[in-house]
């Protein structure tokens, strides 16, 4: 006797039912002794065994699970050679049909199958599968193998770069793959879904499409190109260093913050420049900075004790990235002395801890002098943002502390416009805000 | 007899002869919120919003978009989404996961099963069926199988229900032009009951009959009602045929006549395929498109699987028996089964049951319930009260409720009303002056014209008859006296 297997045909009987199908895997989302059985019309149902569930085999192995689908790429010389590099998120997942299963592993040939006219728009000059992660997953190892890709092609020719990643953190990748590489030689456009590639719906077909278009341009930037509304219409390009996700399911989550996009792309191709400022594609070599010092990142609020700074200092901390409210305001004096931070923010700063103040407004830039308070902050030391939102100041404090041999020069080094980073003058765009 | 002669009359065909082969499959709407988040589910043509959509063909388990599926595609036309915050929400608009399934529809689809003896998976496994005409934001429908294996029972024995799916509703199309698609967002997401009888139904009479069956027992539950909430579709082929689908019937009755139409045009036609058939105003059938292949369905991996537990079944008990026993205590009350029907199928029975409370009388409440579904429960109280105080016609009462009036208005009926007593002063008024009609035969006839044309319609018929009678009698009673 046949032991059965998922992707047998069986048949249930139990009580007065008999139920057939075929055996399809369990999940972790089942209930316990939960039989998944998909019956001729499709449907899938879940029988419970017990004792007297009896289980008989009508035939082996009806089919095997499906295989991933891959896209099958024509070379095309006269157009860009374009590198895609995949590191895993809901872009990459896929869905078995036959059997339902859901898989995290899709290779980029397997992504781009659902977006087979990218061939038209750019010939690929070759497919890197980096890791397979989810986005909340990602760390500094990850970017640093990412940045050593990112020089390895760029050295190798590629015209242009195309990341896919999970959108979670994929402005936080975005911000570090910007500093790690400084302003890249080629346009670099990293993208993501919020939306899986099996359904009709699938948004990574537009944000991958105006990821090619946009590798085609003379914009040499770390971008991420992702849905600009929540039509299926066109994208922006906005600057690695500053864009941030801002929604947590909505596919034009992704917004620029305290900046302009680079580039209105449609999935037709149409653009349109919004700004001029950026950097040309030119011929340089590319240094990496991967090294990636100890920060943290803290909100102040109402009722917070600084006292739990002094847990970062005792834990080894280098850095410290504080959310202020407003123009970058910590409770002061008049809070009372539990909660008054500025003692407690300079005894770090006396240490040797960079502490940089940023809004948690998000939007808007910060200011060191237009009430007491701030000018008493101020003269404690820290740093302020600027208009560099939080997690992107972060990963700036990170790498220039990881990368600086002294204190001094770190803190010259975050206070200098790396990449772009540091906007002077902050405009009002149609694109703030939804 | 007269039934049945009827029926000889419509079997024009020897439906055995020709193998007939029927079944039913009805999609009925619920009256809740949405299936998977928690919009309501109105009809409402006021727009807050609109948004663009482009749904693209799945890759085939060949592992390609083909070359033709891509150029239509490219060819397609703009997918235009209208909504209202009230209801759609990023749910609707594929821009939020799903949320919990709505416990009340999953509720009644369990009710609905037991209604019809079904047997109940042990888990529910929510499909995503794939659907890129653009009539679902997300490309596919949200569709669970609850029940297998049930019945109904018809004139000519169980009608087998092979499967009851709980699943969500698609868009409206409102506008289609050359270029674009416009789809209101409103019905999306509507929990649908669907229901599949095996092809076994006999006759298109009797196909009739268990579509009636199954919508008076769907009726016994929160479903929605009116026109769009029910759609009824007919599976029908003969020998040597081939399997048609039969959609779009406005009224259920057409059932008969369409499907001896078809029967006809396929007996005319030579080469049969499968398809869809939309029926007309004429009863005849126009052709819509070809019968899809099922289409494919995997899970939605966004929704858990769903247990069906004893507690949820004992919870779909315990709220069923009250809705089943209506009818029954109705019939207890001593109310004909015409009348109890009709108090259930119209949803009024706590009205009835607050009113008789009051009144302690089901006859008059049911009659004077069933005249305006809409009468107020404190018009017709009222109008009952002052019914029964005989301070109001009988006249007056229908009149009002059938116009269901503003209470406030009620006054000026009652104060019109003449009174009992001023009703017999004007009687025997009348008797003494007209004391030579008593020895005529059509005595009571001839005076109650007179009286009736002196109260100008102010007093209530039944009443000035029986006080008529009364006086007439005592009048006569002293008569004999004298004499
Ligand atoms: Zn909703």
């Amino acid at each position: 006797m046949n032991k059965i297997e998922v992707g047998d045909k069986i048949r249930i009987e139990k009580k007065n039912m008999v139920y057939e199908g075929i055996l399809l895997p369990t999940t972790d989302a089942s209930s316990k002794n939960m039989i998944i059985l998909k019956l001729s019309s499709g449907y899938n149902i879940g029988i419970k065994k017990d004792k007297n569930t009896k289980i008989t085999l009508i035939k082996k192995s009806v089919f095997k699970p499906g295989k991933i689908p891959k896209m099958k790429f024509k070379k095309k010389s006269e157009l860009p050679n374009i590198t895609i590099i995949g590191t895993g998120g809901t872009i990459g997942t896929h869905v078995d049909y036959k059997t339902g299963g859901v898989f995290m592993c899709r290779t980029p040939e397997e992504i781009l199958a659902a977006v087979p006219e990218i061939n038209e728009i750019i010939n690929i000059k070759k497919v890197i599968n980096l890791f397979n992660v989810g986005s909340e997953d990602i760390n500094k190892k990850h970017w640093k193998k990412l940045a050593e890709a990112v020089k390895k092609e760029i050295e190798d020719g590629a015209d242009g770069i195309i990341i896919t990643h999970g959108t979670d953190t994929l402005a936080m990748t975005s911000a570090a793959l910007n500093f790690m590489i400084g302003v890249p030689p080629i346009p670099i456009a990293l993208v993501g879904a919020q939306r899986s590639p099996d359904r009709g719906s699938f948004d990574g077909r537009l944000n991958l499409l105006c990821a090619a278009h946009y590798c085609t341009t003379n914009i040499a930037e770390v971008s991420v190109v992702m849905h600009g509304s929540i039509n299926d219409d066109y994208c922006y390009a906005i600057k690695g260093t500053k864009v941030r996700k801002n929604h947590s399911s909505r596919r034009d989550a992704f917004q620029p913050i305290n900046t302009i996009p680079f580039l209105k792309i449609w999935d037709d191709g149409r653009k349109e420049f919004l700004r001029k400022d950026y950097h040309k594609r030119e011929k340089k070599r590319v240094e990496l900075k991967t090294n990636f010092a100890k920060v943290g990142l803290i909100k102040v609020y109402q009722n917070s004790e600084p006292r739990i700074l002094e847990w970062y200092l005792k834990n080894d901390y280098k850095g410290l990235v504080i959310e202020g409210t407003g123009l970058g305001h910590v409770p002061g004096r008049d809070a009372g002395t539990k909660y008054n931070w500025i003692p407690e923010i300079e005894k770090l700063v006396k240490k040797g801890v960079i502490i940089v103040i940023c809004t948690s407004t998000i939007h808007g830039r910060t200011n060191n002098r237009v009430y007491r308070n701030l000018r008493l902050l101020d003269r404690t030391g820290v740093l302020w943002g600027k208009d560099l939102h939080s997690e992107s100041a972060l990963i700036k404090l990170s790498i220039v502390l990881g990368s600086a041999k002294k204190l001094e020069e770190a803190k010259k080094l975050f206070e200098t416009n790396l990449v772009g980073e540091f906007e002077e003058r902050t405009l009002i765009g149609d694109v703030l805000g939804f | 007899m007269k039934k049945e002669l009827l029926l000889v009359m419509f079997l024009v065909f020897d439906y055995e002869k020709l193998k007939f082969k029927c079944g039913l499959e009805i999609h009925q709407q619920l009256n809740t919120n949405k299936l998977f988040c928690s919009c309501k589910t109105l009809i409402n043509n006021e727009y807050d919003f609109s948004f663009e959509r482009k749904l693209m063909p799945v890759v085939g388990e060949s592992g390609r978009i083909d070359e033709s599926a891509l150029n239509e595609f490219k060819k397609r036309k703009k997918m235009k989404y209208f909504g209202n915050y009230e209801t759609s929400c990023l749910v609707d608009m594929d821009s939020e996961p799903p949320h919990e399934i709505n416990h009340e529809a999953l509720i009644i689809a369990i009710q609905m099963a037991l209604l019809l003896k079904m047997k109940l998976v042990d888990e529910i496994q929510v499909m995503r069926k794939t659907i890129i005409d653009g009539s679902i934001t997300t490309g596919f429908q949200r569709t669970a199988l609850i029940a297998t294996n049930g019945y109904i029972e018809t004139s000519i024995g169980r009608v087998p229900i092979e499967s009851l799916v709980l699943e969500e509703d698609s868009c409206r199309k409102i506008k289609e032009t050359e270029k674009e698609i416009h789809w209101a967002l409103d019905r999306q997401g509507t929990p649908l009951i669907e229901l599949m009888t095996a092809p076994v139904l006999k006759t298109p009479q009797h196909a009739l009959e268990t579509a009636l069956k199954l919508r008076e027992l769907s009726r016994k539950l929160k479903i929605k009602r009116g026109i769009g909430t029910i759609r009824q579709d007919v599976n029908v082929s003969i020998k040597n045929g081939a399997r048609i689908e039969i959609k779009g019937f406005q009224n259920v009755k057409q059932m008969p006549k369409v499907i001896d139409k078809e029967i006809q045009r396929q007996l005319k036609e030579k080469k049969l395929v499968p398809q869809v058939r939309v029926v007309l105003n004429d009863n005849t059938t126009k052709y819509l498109r070809p019968l899809s292949s099922s289409s494919r369905m995997y899970p939605e991996t966004d929704a858990l699987p769903i247990k069906i537990t004893k507690e949820l079944i004992e919870e779909a008990r315990r709220i069923l028996p009250r809705i089943i026993d209506v009818k029954k205590e109705l019939l207890k009350l001593g109310l004909k089964e015409e009348i109890a029907n009709q108090i259930e199928r119209t949803g009024q029975y706590e009205k009835f049951k607050h009113l008789n409370a009051r009144i302690k009388n089901p006859k008059l409440v049911s009659t004077y319930l069933l005249i305006n579904k809409k009468a107020s429960t404190e018009l017709l109280e009222k109008v009952l009260i002052n019914l029964q105080k005989k301070k109001i016609t009988k006249q007056n009462a229908k009149q009002i409720i059938k116009q269901n009036i503003n209470l406030s208005d009620l006054k000026k009926f009652i104060a019109e009303t003449i009174s009992e007593d001023d009703i017999r002063k004007t009687i025997n008024k009348i008797l003494e002056s007209k004391k030579e009609l008593l020895n005529d035969e059509r005595a009571f006839k001839m005076l109650m014209g007179l009286v009736m044309k002196e109260f100008k319609g102010k007093a209530d018929g039944s009443l000035v008859s029986k006080i008529l009678k009364e006086e007439i009698k005592k009048k006569l009673k002293s008569v004999i006296r004298k004499f």
